[in-house]
């Protein structure tokens, strides 16, 4: 491991869901007996857990400590120590797929600007949504998604974008579920 | 201070619906007199101009869902404009009656419910956002009456049994899933008829699950509304009913005695136990739109498929086709019957 | 014995072309409406309950019963192709299916999920028929100290599934039990972690808090990583791998048994959930199996232990209903909601008064499984060709459709914000190596485990006892005993390898 552990995702969020225990364990403080039990049985311990994940994170050997392998091992005592050529087939096939996917993600790996940019655009259609309604929150963001992301011509956006939200329409109406309309055409902001 | 206002708005609400719905179904609509609202209900223009939606506060599949689904195929014809069920469940019913609050009072939007769990939710935890002595009844549709039954192996045959064995210590298990839900009436059941050492387990999803744990026996006696939902459970044997909570039997469990024929003690509170349910508007509904829902909502429940339907489910004998003026006067006497519960619903709730 | 022979009249009833295309026709339906995220088979079943007013109620099963049993396999379609869950009990497909198809085995998989969704239901028809005599007594054996240990028994496969880093799949597993427990508690009778809101007076949804964690955390996915979904073209293609997946699932009668008796028992016992039930087998799968590291890397096993247990299930879920006219989950509900539209009156003597009903049911829904299936494979072939279209078209697509999915659940706006919180939350998970396995098992048990447990304590008047008084809380107990040393053994054995082999070399 040549990372810094705050140069890795898994550190950042370890620490995310450590906020998240300490938060429930400390509201749970107030509540009654019966109602704090279960919330401090599991924030406590987690938080331990998450504390050994931290620690984790500087001291390798904690961390391998805990890692349990299922790849498969030829057996120790040695009369074994070859694996059958299906196994070490799948062993690469899983080692592969795990650099891939899984393993360290470090924070420069994550292509930022991307991220941020979906996700504020996923947010943002659901603010459209509380605003216009699901129709024409559903046709600009796909439009505006496909054009921008897939560079799609104008057409083929406008295409998909109508697909998409005429076939939701049509199952509303036959559900006979009224999508939501909007704010700004007179739907009512909801209850919370 | 917030326990004043329900009973002025009340007040006016009662005022709004006598003066609304004074012509009531079917006979033809005449001007009320010496009403001291304008008596001439305004023409709000044509009605309905587009669907009409049912809120409904639980999820599809249960006993109110199956009842407003029955009916809306009658009203729809009524009305000559489709009548869509909306499910909005949740919250104890809050979540649908703050979005039946804020609907548009047009008429096009009424809800399907009963609101003893909501105004008794609200003396325990009051709740903002929708007011329910605003709402115009339409209509009364139902009204559940209660059985109270002990597992059909109860060492307990009568309701001297279970007080003697209350007297004694023991204590006595109620099931119930939340104050939204049947917890105010075993509570309030236990106050009527003196019962001191009352368990309320909670956790349950309904009649659903409460049934099986009561069969059991895990649970000692419940008050279970409504009766329709539990006759086969008499008839199987795995309950034993002590009395219905009515002024008189019941055609589908006529061996059961009333409550009242049996003496039993607060039996004028156990009368009120029902759960009434009917159709409302919310306030501000013109007048002349409530009165045209209100004539077809009750020769909806006149349809002979309706009718049929709700014979062979046994529904019928709760229905009480009224007119909304007369279900506001059941209401109030409701609010009545809980608001003197409030200290003991907050003791059983914590 | 009792007399089966009911069954042959009933089956008869499908030469009758109507019957026989309604079922059809329902299957379609459900197909349709199990493929879309977040629009499930109830959805379809209570719009179309109303269309078969008037109708002959045992043709009226037939139509109903053919949606509700094609619904689970049409939303395992795009859980397996395209890694988004058409409902939530399809979410445990995507852990082996959705590798497979980016192998290029997509039809393999799809071979692997009809087999083992005909075959889930086979045997979980073959249990329902045969516990019909002592149907009430199986349903009454369970009561809260028994649910409470099914639910720990369950928690305690958090474990089962903590492949990899051990303590990340713990703290997955905490951090769901503790959003579960988000919202009000009726048998403790507080709100608790609900900032005053009623919008979460109710919990999370699992509908919002599943879209987010699969869907939405794909759409992120597909935006920024830019990459087909299957980067091999090789693998069987068409008929080749349909065959050769059905037969696969032939050579494991181990996982296909004990996940369709899990599946069942979960129908049987109200209480415990289809999703649950599916994360509970998967998991069990994986401790059975001698081939652990596959597991979230295509292993057909894992497919098969998700499907067979979602479609015994459903079969499972008839015992509740029709021995007491009680729904013990959302299938039963829908199911009596069926009767009762019908004028029947379900309960104890529905089989006693209406054993044709009884029998229409139980065989209907198993043959439109059946049905329902093959017809999905038809259109699953042309299905697999959307692996084609380019990620950047899809994703908005999935995104729109899904969410609008679950504002039609409980028509509540807000719930799109939850599942676009939870959709933040899985990609994080996701990419700090947190096993989403763990966090749902977690969410899904939690807080039952909890109600169990004080329901138990109430009724027992606080007397501790009540965990160890049945046989069956004692025989849960006992296997969640083993089961914590077996994991514990497998992992120090595991250990002991690596550290031989580390010697060795």
């Amino acid at each position: 491991m040549t990372s810094k552990p705050w140069q890795r995702v898994s550190f950042w969020v370890t620490i995310a869901l450590a906020v998240f225990a300490l938060t429930i364990a400390l509201s749970s403080l107030g509540l009654k007996r019966d109602a704090k039990a279960l919330p401090q049985l599991i924030s406590f311990p987690l938080l331990v857990v998450l504390g050994l994940l931290l620690l984790g994170e500087f001291v390798p050997r904690v961390q391998s400590f805990f890692v349990i392998s299922w790849l498969p091992t030829a057996t120790p005592g040695g009369e074994n120590l070859d694996l059958t050529e299906e196994q070490e087939l799948e062993r690469e096939l899983v080692e592969t797929e795990r650099e891939e996917t899984g393993g360290e993600v470090l924070l420069r790996d994550i292509p930022w600007r991307l991220v941020s940019l979906v996700f504020v655009g996923i947010v943002l259609y659901g603010v459209m949504v509380l605003a216009a309604g699901f129709i024409v929150a559903g046709l600009a963001f796909t439009m505006v998604f496909v054009k921008g992301f897939g560079g799609a011509t104008w057409r083929g956006a406008a295409l998909l974008g109508i697909g998409t939200v005429g076939t939701m329409y049509a199952l509303a109406l036959l559900l006979r579920a009224d999508l939501y309309p909007g704010m700004l055409f007179g739907g009512k902001l909801p209850p919370f | 201070m917030s326990r004043l206002r329900p009973w002025v708005t009340v007040l006016s609400a009662m005022a709004l619906l006598s003066a609304a719905c004074a012509p009531s179904a079917p006979t033809p609509p005449a001007p009320p007199a010496g009403a001291s609202q304008p008596a001439q209900p305004v023409d709000s223009g044509p009605f309905p101009t587009k669907p009409i939606e049912i809120i409904v506060p639980f999820a599809p599949g249960g006993g109110y869902d199956a009842v407003a689904r029955q009916l809306a195929v009658p009203l729809q014809k009524e009305l000559g404009q489709p009548v869509v069920v909306k499910n909005v469940p949740g919250g104890g019913q809050r979540i649908a009656a703050r979005q039946f609050q804020q609907s548009e009072p047009d008429g096009h939007t009424i809800l399907y419910g009963s609101d003893t769990p909501l105004y008794t939710s609200t003396f325990v935890d009051p709740a903002e956002g929708f007011d329910i002595f605003s709402w115009q009844w339409i209509a009364g549709i139902r009204g559940q009456t209660p059985m109270v039954a002990v597992p059909g192996n109860s060492p307990y045959k009568t309701l001297e049994d279970v007080l003697a064995a209350d007297k004694a210590g023991k204590k006595l298990r109620f099931g119930h899933n939340g104050i939204g839900g049947f917890l105010p009436t075993q509570v309030a059941f236990a106050s009527a008829v003196g019962i001191k050492n009352g368990v309320w387990v909670g956790g349950f999803q309904g009649t659903a699950d409460i049934a099986p744990a009561f069969i059991r026996g895990d649970l000692d006696i419940e008050v279970w509304t409504p009766l329709s939902s539990t006759t086969k459970f008499v008839e199987s044997g795995d309950f034993r009913p002590l009395a219905v909570l009515d002024a008189k039997r019941s055609p589908t469990l006529p061996n059961v005695p009333t409550a009242r024929e049996l003496k039993w003690p607060g039996v004028e509170k156990l009368e009120a136990l029902g759960s009434q349910s009917g159709f409302a508007a919310p306030p501000k509904t013109p007048a002349d739109r409530i009165a045209k829902l209100e004539k077809a909502t009750l020769n909806a429940l006149k349809d002979p498929d309706f009718a049929k339907w709700a014979k062979d489910t046994g529904v019928a004998e709760d229905l009480i086709p009224s007119a909304g003026k007369d279900f506001g006067v059941l209401k109030k006497a409701e609010y009545e019957l809980w608001k003197t519960l409030t200290e003991e619903l907050k003791k059983a709730v914590n | 014995m009792f007399d089966l022979s009911p069954i042959w009249g009933t089956l008869g009833q499908l030469a009758r072309p109507e019957v026989f295309g309604l079922m059809l026709l329902g299957n379609v339906i459900g197909l349709v409406f199990g493929v879309l995220p977040g629009v499930g088979g109830g959805n379809a079943f209570i719009l179309f309950l109303p269309l078969t007013f008037g109708w002959d109620p045992e043709v009226a099963i037939w139509f109903l019963m053919g949606m509700q049993g094609a619904s689970s396999f049409g939303g395992s379609l795009p859980a397996i192709l395209i890694k988004v869950p058409g409902d939530t009990v399809n979410a445990v497909a995507i852990f082996d299916g959705y590798p497979m198809t980016r192998r290029g085995e997509a039809t393999r998989a799809l071979g692997i999920d009809v087999m083992s969704n005909i075959l889930g239901a086979t045997i979980g028809a073959i249990v329902v028929i045969a516990l019909l005599p002592v149907m009430r007594s199986a349903v009454l054996l369970f009561g809260p100290p028994e649910l409470f240990w099914v639910a720990i028994m369950g928690l305690f496969t958090i474990a089962l599934a903590s492949g990899g880093n051990f303590l990340k799949g713990l703290a997955g597993g905490a951090v769901g039990i503790l959003f579960s427990l988000i919202g009000y508690s009726s048998v403790i009778g507080v709100q608790r972690f609900t900032l005053g809101r009623d919008y979460l007076w109710d919990g999370v949804q699992l509908i919002s808090l599943f879209i987010g964690l699969f869907a939405i955390a794909q759409v992120i996915e597909f935006c920024t990583a830019e990459v087909p979904i299957s980067r091999l073209t090789t693998g069987f293609k068409g008929f080749e791998g349909l065959k050769r997946g059905a037969i696969e699932v032939l050579g494991m009668p181990g996982h296909l048994i004990r996940s369709s008796a899990i599946g069942t028992l979960a129908g049987i016992i109200p209480g415990i959930g289809a999703t649950a039930s599916a994360f509970i087998s998967y998991a069990m799968a994986i401790q059975f199996s001698k081939k652990k590291h596959l597991f979230h890397h295509g292993n057909p096993e894992g497919l098969v232990a998700a499907n067979a247990s979602i479609n015994a299930k459903e079969m499972g879920s008839l015992i509740p209903a029709l021995g007491f006219g009680i729904p013990g989950s959302v299938e039963g509900a829908l199911i009596l909601a069926a009767l009762l539209f019908h004028g029947l009156q379900p309960g104890p003597f529905l089989l006693r008064d209406q054993p044709g009903i009884v029998w229409a049911l139980i065989v209907s829904l198993w043959i439109s499984n059946v049905f329902g299936t093959l017809l999905g494979l038809f259109w699953a072939n042309w299905l697999s060709r959307l692996m084609a279209i380019r990620v950047v078209y899809m994703a908005p697509v999935i995104l729109v459709s899904s969410l609008m999915g679950v504002y039609l659940v409980r028509n509540n706006i807000w719930d799109i914000f939850t599942a676009i919180f939870f959709g933040m939350v899985g990609y994080g998970l996701n990419k700090a190596g947190f096993p989403v396995v763990t966090f749902v098992i977690g969410f899904l048990l939690g807080q039952i485990a909890e109600k169990y447990f004080f329901q138990a304590t109430q009724i027992s008047l606080g007397d501790p006892a009540v965990f160890f008084e049945s046989g069956i809380s004692k025989s849960i107990a006992a296997i969640t005993v083993l089961m914590v040393l077996g994991v514990i053994w497998s992992g120090v054995r595991s250990k002991r390898a690596v550290n031989a082999v580390e010697v060795a070399s």
